[in-house]
């Protein structure tokens, strides 16, 4: 299973899609949360990714079929179904290595959002509450 | 006996692919299935590595049967498919990992070195599969069946599209594998069997037509090439 795993985030990361893919995720909701919503980060003024898991399952219906379709089909179209379903391996195997890589790679997609979004948010809203003034009044933004 | 093949029969739908299909082939021997194209040669391949799985019939590879333990079956055979399907965005050496991995080796990287040593893949070891001319892919295809020194070693056409030069270099390797694994191959051309087999399985529409030595084959009708004699056997209309 663990093989199946590996061969499946290895080819996953070698190709050229998975940038796309991932790229795609990260520039989409970063719209949402900097730009388009009404409500995103700056103009509500809180530290809070609420904006990205509002958006996050629309995109991820897309993003995680992009990942997945290709998974089992394309064994099938190449043939290398056959290679794989003759070695010594269940079948329940091979498609839990396969589950599970996908999984996986999803989850750390959304973890990767979540990293390289906090900085970015949480230190210019701590800025920005060092320069308010006393009484409230917001010197910028 | 590595291979005991015993009334195998595989249905599509209404047409029988394999029907009645006994045989049986003893270790350490190079057989040659041969027959017209769709005579059933590759999916009996098929069965025996355990892609698919018989209508009824059974058969016994290496004393475990195909339908009740096929893992076991599996973990003994080498297979090269019809068309030699690989991941072309991967190494060749990767690729050869992967596969170790899939087949349960245990020493993975000597054994990765054994496959690629005797199909003499080192000149291209660190290239992509999908750089590699057709030759060399059908090496790495073998060489991905031998990877854990199976007992049996089933090839589908293993020198289709090949050069002349090719040709020959797969024979002989496939010659030395022989030495000490039965090797059950197809092809539909003749040569091929006289330059590596010792004995001929002659389907024809899914049944056998002639299963004999090379030499019992030619005595047959020792006026006729190979050649004729394989149209004589193959040429009428089966009726199915």
């Amino acid at each position: 299973m663990w093989v199946v795993f590996k061969k499946e985030i290895r080819s996953f990361l070698g190709s050229f899609i998975a940038y796309i893919v991932m790229g795609v995720f990260l520039i989409i909701t970063g719209i949402f949360m900097w730009i388009i919503q009404e409500n995103n980060v700056l103009d509500l003024g809180i530290a809070s990714l609420q904006v990205m898991f509002n958006i996050a399952p629309y995109i991820l219906i897309f993003l995680v079929s992009a990942i997945t379709m290709r998974s089992l089909s394309e064994e099938r179209r190449l043939g290398t179904i056959e290679i794989l379903t003759t070695r010594p391996v269940s079948d329940t195997s091979i498609l839990l290595g396969k589950y599970l890589a996908a999984v996986g790679l999803i989850v750390s997609r959304c973890c990767l959002r979540c990293f390289t979004t906090t900085p970015f948010v949480s230190w210019p809203i701590r800025y920005k509450a060092l320069i308010t003034a006393p009484h409230g009044d917001r010197i910028w933004g | 006996m590595s291979i005991q093949v015993n009334q195998l029969s595989k249905r599509y739908g209404n047409q029988w692919a394999v029907n009645d299909l006994s045989f049986e082939i003893p270790t350490g021997e190079i057989v040659g299935f041969l027959g017209p194209n769709g005579a059933g040669k590759s999916t009996t391949m098929k069965i025996l590595t355990g892609y698919i799985p018989a209508t009824s019939g059974d058969a016994v590879v290496c004393g475990f049967n195909l339908n009740t333990d096929s893992l076991s079956v599996r973990k003994r055979v080498g297979y090269l498919p019809e068309h030699n399907p690989l991941y072309l965005d991967m190494y060749v050496t990767e690729y050869l990992q992967f596969s170790a991995g899939m087949a349960g080796v245990s020493k993975v990287k000597s054994a990765v070195e054994n496959a690629i040593e005797l199909t003499q893949l080192s000149p291209e070891r660190n290239k992509k599969i999908g750089q590699l001319s057709k030759g060399y892919r059908q090496r790495v295809g073998l060489a991905q069946a031998l990877i854990h020194d199976p007992e049996v070693l089933i090839l589908d056409e293993p020198t289709s599209g090949l050069d002349p030069n090719q040709v020959v270099e797969m024979r002989n390797v496939i010659k030395n594998l022989g030495k000490n694994k039965t090797v059950l191959l197809s092809t539909h051309i003749m040569q091929e069997v006289e330059a590596m087999c010792s004995r001929v399985i002659l389907l024809n529409h899914g049944k056998i037509v002639a299963d004999n030595t090379l030499d019992g084959l030619k005595k047959t009708s020792p006026n006729d090439s190979l050649e004729t004699i394989f149209r004589n056997l193959t040429s009428h209309v089966g009726s199915i």
